[in-house]
């Protein structure tokens, strides 16, 4: 065989090899993966798209929120349009959405949306936080059907512990298929969080009681237990502060669904066997009324406290012994309207005399124990500026107390003839640290304001005969 | 010859023997692009800024806007539009009536991307960005759900700050694009930038002591430039003037203040000596007049 009929026949070799091409294997898939990935995120676009009339979701951002309702209908367009029970409606803008990839189908709300409304907090419109990360990205999960399609936060974190254990589950948004009335039912609930507030007043002829509690009455109308309430408007749940029979403090925060009549606990409030979700509000008497066995609940107000904590008594034990109150330090909710308007009459009272308000200080005499009756243990200092940048002290001795759980501040005299001279420009403060219920002490953590941070303790004193009088102050 | 011309056959059918008709490879992307929306927003934005500089106006969120330990929300969509317009009015159109060659300057320059952000983008350590310019490609403006829509909402200070952002990074991208000499520039205040970190502890004046338009310039001559950039643009030529380069009369301070006023004089003729080094840059390198700039941009705000 010379070397042509040898190349003519290695040639034949490899043409009949490279011709058996072998289309008879069935390939894993009948499309690539480009095609395929393709095809899911339209699939669960048509989806989104599909529904008549749009999707109804109970939209609980983490495990100290409340529920939002929320209705949404997907565009063609890859618009969306919300419909929710947050904020009056007021912020449930038209969006963009994608129906996107990153490593699994994600939806995308790419506009302010209500959600991302619902994690913000606000100063004016400026954002300054972002509580429960900003959530307005979820990743599909596997169940995706005509009727429910379930969602997961694309931010939040799963916990899980060493064993094995779920400690923080993601956000799940379960969008269920919503019917011709879902969005009008979410619609006439717009605005009812307004009566969960603590000052909400239904109207002018009913009284604006201070104090708001719970309180849960046995069949003989015995009073069984009574605790402090509050409602928290940017994570729509509500607080119950009270004693168990041990005298541990518990305070229970528990997430609300606004209903038509009043609101239901995501999580019910068990008291002794007794469990209470629904809650019926009555705008005769202002209050929630909820049932359960021959026991009876209801959140009312009143002039008094339903419960105080032992907070004051950390005066004494943390050894603190000078606190001030100092508005170029910044201000925050803490602060009442009504007590800043008594310290800008000062410099109003002082302007002609060139002197500016810079603090008040609360000296508590480390050698006159708070709590016992020694005279003159504290000393209370309004703090000036004079036009040639001198401090002008103006001091009052006090004696403090303390009684029910509350500060209490008695009178003594003015500490010089100066400050005896200014004394009446300065009474409606004093009466403010001399009220005859006390004052109700709490500790706020770490000192924050709108301008500063630091790391020293914070607490406010709230007027118990006059509790729209409140001030949040530095221990130093 | 024969037998040449068999392997010549032979070599030819496996060569067509080997071309699957069946199945045409052509490169294709991972992704399909998605298809043009015809949004009124999107065609408007294509229309004004993609059609004529090639530039993509990002309003839609995706995670790669912002770094892994940073936090912000979407900008609201019935802002886009607005905002869009004021950055015809306030940077396009100065800038096509500033450059001597015209509209092609920003056809030139334009930054690829300018992403809206509605919130500030909020630092991991509790610190903000007011906004971002990348590699001279990508400018990020942020707060923008601070811009209201409101009848008679008085949004001059969110413009201000937005602009003087805006105006601040895009002089960066210039200085990328033109080179800017910091050589010689960084002579004139060379002692006076603070020690990193600590540009928040540099009151106003101090700043001027410096020889600098804000407290934010002391941080680094590149932000000193970009800076004194923004606030040619931004501040009335008078206002300008008479905080930066006016000298105080000393005579009239308490006498304690003396020595500080004299310093802060002596901070505002090193700005008149950077104006005019920037002025003449701008003017020469970029061909931009810095004056019909800040004439035309305060007009259309």
């Amino acid at each position: 065989m010379n070397i042509y009929n040898k190349c003519l026949v290695l040639l034949g070799v490899f043409l009949i090899t490279a011709c058996a091409s072998d289309n008879e294997i069935d390939p894993v898939f009948d499309e690539n993966t480009q095609s395929r990935v393709l095809n899911r995120l339209s699939e669960l676009n048509t989806l989104l798209v599909s529904s008549e009339f749009g999707w109804v979701a109970d939209y609980v951002p983490d495990d100290n929120s409340g529920v939002y309702k929320m209705h949404i209908v997907f565009n063609e367009d890859n618009t969306a349009d919300f419909t929710s029970d947050h904020n009056f409606g007021n912020t449930d803008a038209k969006t963009s959405y994608r129906v996107g990839i990153a490593q699994i189908p994600e939806l995308v709300f790419e506009n302010y949306s209500t959600f991302a409304n619902i994690t913000d907090n606000f100063d004016g419109r400026t954002s300054v936080d972002f509580s429960r990360d900003a959530e307005f990205q979820f990743n599909f999960t596997e169940q995706a059907t005509e009727t429910e399609i379930v969602l997961e936060s694309k931010s939040d974190i799963e916990v899980v512990s060493d064993e094995g254990e779920v400690l923080a589950k993601k956000t799940e948004l379960i969008l269920r298929k919503a019917s011709a009335t879902d969005k009008e039912t979410i619609t006439s609930l717009r605005g009812n969080d307004v009566i969960l507030l603590d000052n909400y007043v239904p109207n002018e002829s009913t009284e604006l009681l201070p104090f708001k509690g719970l309180v849960i009455q046995d069949a003989a109308g015995d009073i069984k237990l009574s605790t402090a309430y509050s409602y928290n408007p940017l994570f729509r749940n509500v607080s119950f502060a009270y004693e168990d029979n041990t005298e541990t403090e518990i305070e229970e925060v528990l997430g609300v669904e606004l209903t038509d009549n009043g609101f239901k606990l995501f999580n019910p409030f068990e008291f002794e066997g007794e469990s209470f979700s629904d809650f019926v509000y009555d705008a005769s008497t202002n209050t929630f009324n909820a049932v359960s066995g021959d026991s009876k609940a209801t959140i009312t107000g009143g002039d008094l406290p339903f419960f105080i904590g032992k907070d004051v008594f950390d005066i004494r034990t943390e050894g603190f012994t000078q606190a001030l109150y100092r508005p170029s330090l910044g201000t925050n909710s803490f602060i009442s309207d009504n007590f800043t308007s008594l310290i800008n009459k000062l410099d109003v009272e002082f302007a002609p005399v060139n002197q500016q308000f810079f603090q008040i200080s609360i000296d508590l005499f480390p050698t006159a124990d708070i709590g016992t009756d020694i005279e003159r243990n504290t000393r209370i200092g309004f703090v000036f500026f004079d036009s040639a940048g001198e401090r002008v002290n103006y001091f009052y001795f006090l004696n403090s107390t303390i009684e029910d759980r509350k500060i209490k501040f008695d009178f003594v005299t003015a500490a010089t003839q100066e400050s005896f001279d200014n004394q009446p420009i300065f009474q409606d403060l004093i009466d403010f640290f001399t009220a005859d219920g006390g004052l109700i002490y709490n500790n706020r953590g770490a000192f924050s304001t709108t301008t500063n941070s630091f790391s020293n303790q914070a607490a406010t004193f709230l007027n118990t005969d006059d509790p729209s009088l409140g001030v949040y102050f530095v221990w130093l | 010859m024969r037998k040449r011309f068999y392997i010549k056959l032979m070599l030819l059918l496996v060569l067509l023997g080997c071309s699957n008709s069946e199945e045409i490879i052509e490169p294709k992307p991972i992704f399909e692009t998605e298809a043009q929306s015809q949004t009124e927003v999107d065609l408007f934005l294509k229309k004004e800024f993609t059609d004529p500089f090639g530039s993509v106006l990002i309003y839609k969120f995706r995670d790669n806007l912002i770094q892994p330990n940073q936090t912000a929300t979407p900008v609201l969509l019935e802002n886009v539009k607005p905002i869009a317009e004021l950055i015809k009015k306030a940077w396009i159109a100065p800038y096509n009536k500033a450059s001597n060659i015209g509209t092609e300057f920003l056809k030139r320059n334009f930054p690829a991307e300018i992403v809206i952000i509605g919130s500030p983008i909020l630092n991991g350590d509790g610190t903000r960005l007011l906004g971002v310019a990348d590699s001279g490609v990508r400018v990020t403006l942020v707060e923008a759900n601070a811009f209201s829509l409101e009848e008679g909402a008085d949004n001059s200070a969110w413009i201000t700050q937005t602009f003087q952002t805006l105006h601040h990074e895009f002089a960066h991208i210039i200085d990328q694009n033109f080179n800017f000499d910091f050589e010689q520039y960084i002579q004139i205040s060379s002692n006076d930038y603070s020690s990193p970190g600590t540009w928040t502890t540099v009151s106003n004046n101090d700043a001027i002591r410096r020889g600098m338009v804000t407290p934010y310039g002391t941080s680094a001559v590149g932000e000193d430039f970009a800076e004194m950039v923004s606030f040619l643009i931004t501040t009335p030529e008078d206002v300008f003037r008479d905080r930066f380069i006016t000298l105080e009369d000393c005579s009239m301070v308490a006498p304690g203040e003396i020595g500080a006023c004299n310093l802060r004089n002596e901070g505002r003729q090193r700005i008149q000596q950077k104006v005019e080094i920037i002025t003449e840059y701008l003017k020469n390198d970029v061909g931009v007049d810095v004056n019909i700039l800040r004439d035309e941009f305060l007009s259309g705000i």
